[in-house]
């Protein structure tokens, strides 16, 4: 099963192979995990997301078509997940709920950090999490998609239904406003911007 | 010298997404100008720097919660799915066909209907209801014509019995009670003379027979919760049996006339002959008739169906009475009276007689003689009515007209329109309010979200 590629492991699955999902499991878990962290910036969102991805995947199996390589369905997937809850969140935040009233709960913090604190107690991390949270969703979209998931243009295409050109402009326009958006901290970067 | 600067396919050379031909110029454009070259160090510095963004490890437990989900997600797939299709369809039918139920009462109510249907036929809602009852039409009566072929043993016709048939019925007693008297009228009259109330055996039966073996019960689905109908078997009757047979119907026609004619050509059609017959028509105009046929044994199934087809079948029974006993004796005194007559007569032929012992034995002869005729009669009369069946047809109009059910029906559909007619202007008239209601009542809503909204965006600052 470890040898085979992608597309035929989801082949198997969709034949009946139940232990194909464990290898999908393994070797998407993390890509897709951290796709949906790095969109939407929190991690439990994410792990949710990531969950309902591979249940997307488990549900469409039938659906699937091995012409279209599977890291750009199950990444699509993500992305209409992680675009549905931005959607939901922005118009719950006209009508915030009654748990986000303010003096409604008394702040309880931990005293073990949580692992969204450890990853971002570095400050460069939260520096870094900070501006490209505050990049627009598509321009954000494509750079992780180029710079974390190592994607080629046309597959960030695919993911997004954009054009290539389009993506070359999002990735250009993405690192241009992350780099105006990172100078007032370039003193925290070592090796500079 | 370059023309302008290239810096927007920096990225696509950075990442390796150029042509052969575009990175050619991208890298010559690189070597004449500074500008671009340090856009692009910057572009790998800041490449670089991105992965510091570490994203915190995910839960162990991740693998089996997306397995268990799955499981559970099936399993909700099989179950569920069907539950809620069935209530999808089922809630907002019941909804709709409550609210047409409540509209279509209403307007019943409001314009008096029961009333003014009573005005124009003269008899109650309830009444005209159960002449509408499916089952009781001409037509329907088919569905209950297999109920007459049903005999069981009893001991005896009891009245009792006929008490609890009107009670299963659950329609009126009297009307019933009447044709159950009838019914044993007629039994008894072919249960003959000596042998009358003390036949050793007798069979009969009854549509609505209450106390059958449960074996040999069927019940038959209520049409309108008006008549059950309880089948027992036929008794099996063999050949040389004597058993006088006897059948009832009873019904409701449209033409009291025509009726009398339709039955007396089945019972002729059918090989039999009229025994006795009576037509009479009441106060109010309505026909009604009693005809008693008799019909050939084998012809007895034959003649209830088609009779009971005539009309709206308000009560059928079948009767039989086993006169084999009755029969037997009757030959065995016969012979027996033959035997002293053959004796008698041999002594009254002898020569040595002399004439007073002759005139004694001719006095002795004759009552011998009448007896073996009576007896002689008698067996005659149980061969023809065992040999002839004996069906009595009593039928009489319906007690509300057909022209009257017409017109009614007529009152009825002119009610259901200018009901409707007056339920679309109703809701015509009541469209403009609703709409101002609708519309009140968003801005009602938006009014208490904005409140709310302002209120803990405040109560946030303070």
């Amino acid at each position: 099963m470890r040898d085979l590629r992608d597309e035929d492991v989801m082949l198997n699955y969709q034949k009946g192979e139940a232990s194909a999902m464990d290898e999908l499991l393994r070797r998407y878990r993390n890509p897709v995990y951290h796709f949906a962290y790095r969109l939407i910036g929190n991690a439990a969102e994410a792990q949710d997301i990531a969950q309902e991805a591979f249940l997307r995947v488990h549900q469409y199996r039938d659906a699937y078509e091995p012409e279209g390589k599977f890291s750009t369905w199950i990444f699509s997937i993500t992305h209409n997940l992680a675009l549905s809850r931005l959607r939901r969140k922005k118009w719950w935040a006209i009508w915030p709920r009654r748990e986000d009233d303010a003096g409604s709960l008394v702040e309880f913090k931990s005293p073990d950090p949580s692992p969204e604190d450890l990853a971002s107690s570095n400050e460069v991390s939260s520096i870094l999490k900070k501006c490209i949270q505050s990049l627009p969703f598509l321009q954000r979209e494509a750079l992780i998609l180029r710079e974390y998931q190592g994607l080629d243009y046309q597959e960030i295409s695919e993911i997004l239904h954009k054009s290539l050109g389009t993506v070359k402009t999002l990735l250009h326009r993405a690192r241009q406003n992350l780099k105006g958006k990172l100078i007032p901290y370039e003193k925290e970067f070592k090796g500079g911007l | 010298m370059f023309r302008r600067h290239i810096k927007e396919e920096l990225s696509g050379y950075l990442d390796g997404q150029l042509t052969q031909q575009q990175r050619k110029k991208v890298e010559a454009h690189l070597k004449e100008c500074d500008a671009c070259a340090k856009e692009l160090e910057r572009l790998k510095m800041l490449s670089a720097q991105l992965n510091m963004w570490k994203a915190p490890a995910l839960d162990e437990s991740f693998d089996s919660s997306v397995k268990a989900e799955i499981v559970r997600r099936e399993l909700e797939r099989g179950q569920v799915k069907m539950k809620k299709r069935t209530l999808a369809i089922m809630i907002p039918s019941g909804v709709l066909a409550g609210i047409l139920l409540l509209v279509c009462l209403n307007v019943a109510v409001k314009r008096g209907m029961p009333d003014k249907l009573a005005q124009v036929t003269g008899v109650t809602t309830d009444e005209i209801s159960d002449q509408y009852t499916p089952g009781f039409t001409t037509k329907a009566t088919r569905h209950y014509e297999p109920y007459y072929r049903q005999e069981y043993i009893t001991t005896t016709a009891s009245t009792a019995n006929q008490k609890s048939v009107s009670s299963i019925n659950g329609r009126k007693d009297d009307k019933y009670y009447a044709v159950s008297n009838e019914q044993c009228k007629v039994s008894q009259d072919y249960s003959g003379g000596s042998s009358r109330g003390s036949s050793g055996q007798a069979f009969t039966s009854k549509v609505y027979a209450p106390a059958l073996p449960a074996a040999q019960e069927k019940v038959c689905e209520p049409a309108q919760g008006t008549v059950i109908v309880i089948q027992p078997s036929l008794p099996a009757t063999g050949v040389g049996e004597y058993i006088i047979r006897t059948g009832v119907v009873k019904l409701e026609v449209e033409d009291g006339k025509e009726t009398y004619g339709a039955a007396s050509r089945i019972c002729q059609e059918l090989g039999g002959y009229m025994a006795a017959s009576s037509f009479y028509e009441d106060k109010e105009g309505r026909q009604a008739g009693t005809l008693t046929m008799r019909i050939p044994k084998d012809k007895f199934t034959a003649a209830l169906d088609r009779l009971s087809a005539l009309g709206k079948v308000e009560n059928i029974s079948t009767g039989s009475q086993d006169v084999s006993q009755e029969y037997s004796n009757l030959k065995a005194k016969l012979d027996a009276e033959m035997i002293v007559y053959n004796k008698v007569l041999e002594a009254l032929q002898k020569r040595q007689n002399t004439i007073p012992e002759a005139m004694r034995l001719e006095s002795e002869l004759t009552p011998i003689l009448r007896q073996v005729e009576y007896l002689k009669n008698r067996i005659e009369a149980l061969n023809n009515a065992v040999s002839f069946t004996t069906v009595t047809v009593n039928f009489h109009e319906s007690a509300v007209s057909v022209k009257a059910l017409k017109d009614s029906k007529h009152f009825i559909q002119d009610s259901m329109v200018a009901a409707g007619i007056k339920s679309v202007k109703f809701v015509a008239a009541a469209l403009p309010v609703a709409i101002l209601g609708a519309v009140l009542l968003i801005i009602a809503v938006i009014t208490v979200m904005v409140i709310r909204f302002l209120f803990i965006r405040l109560s946030k600052r303070e």
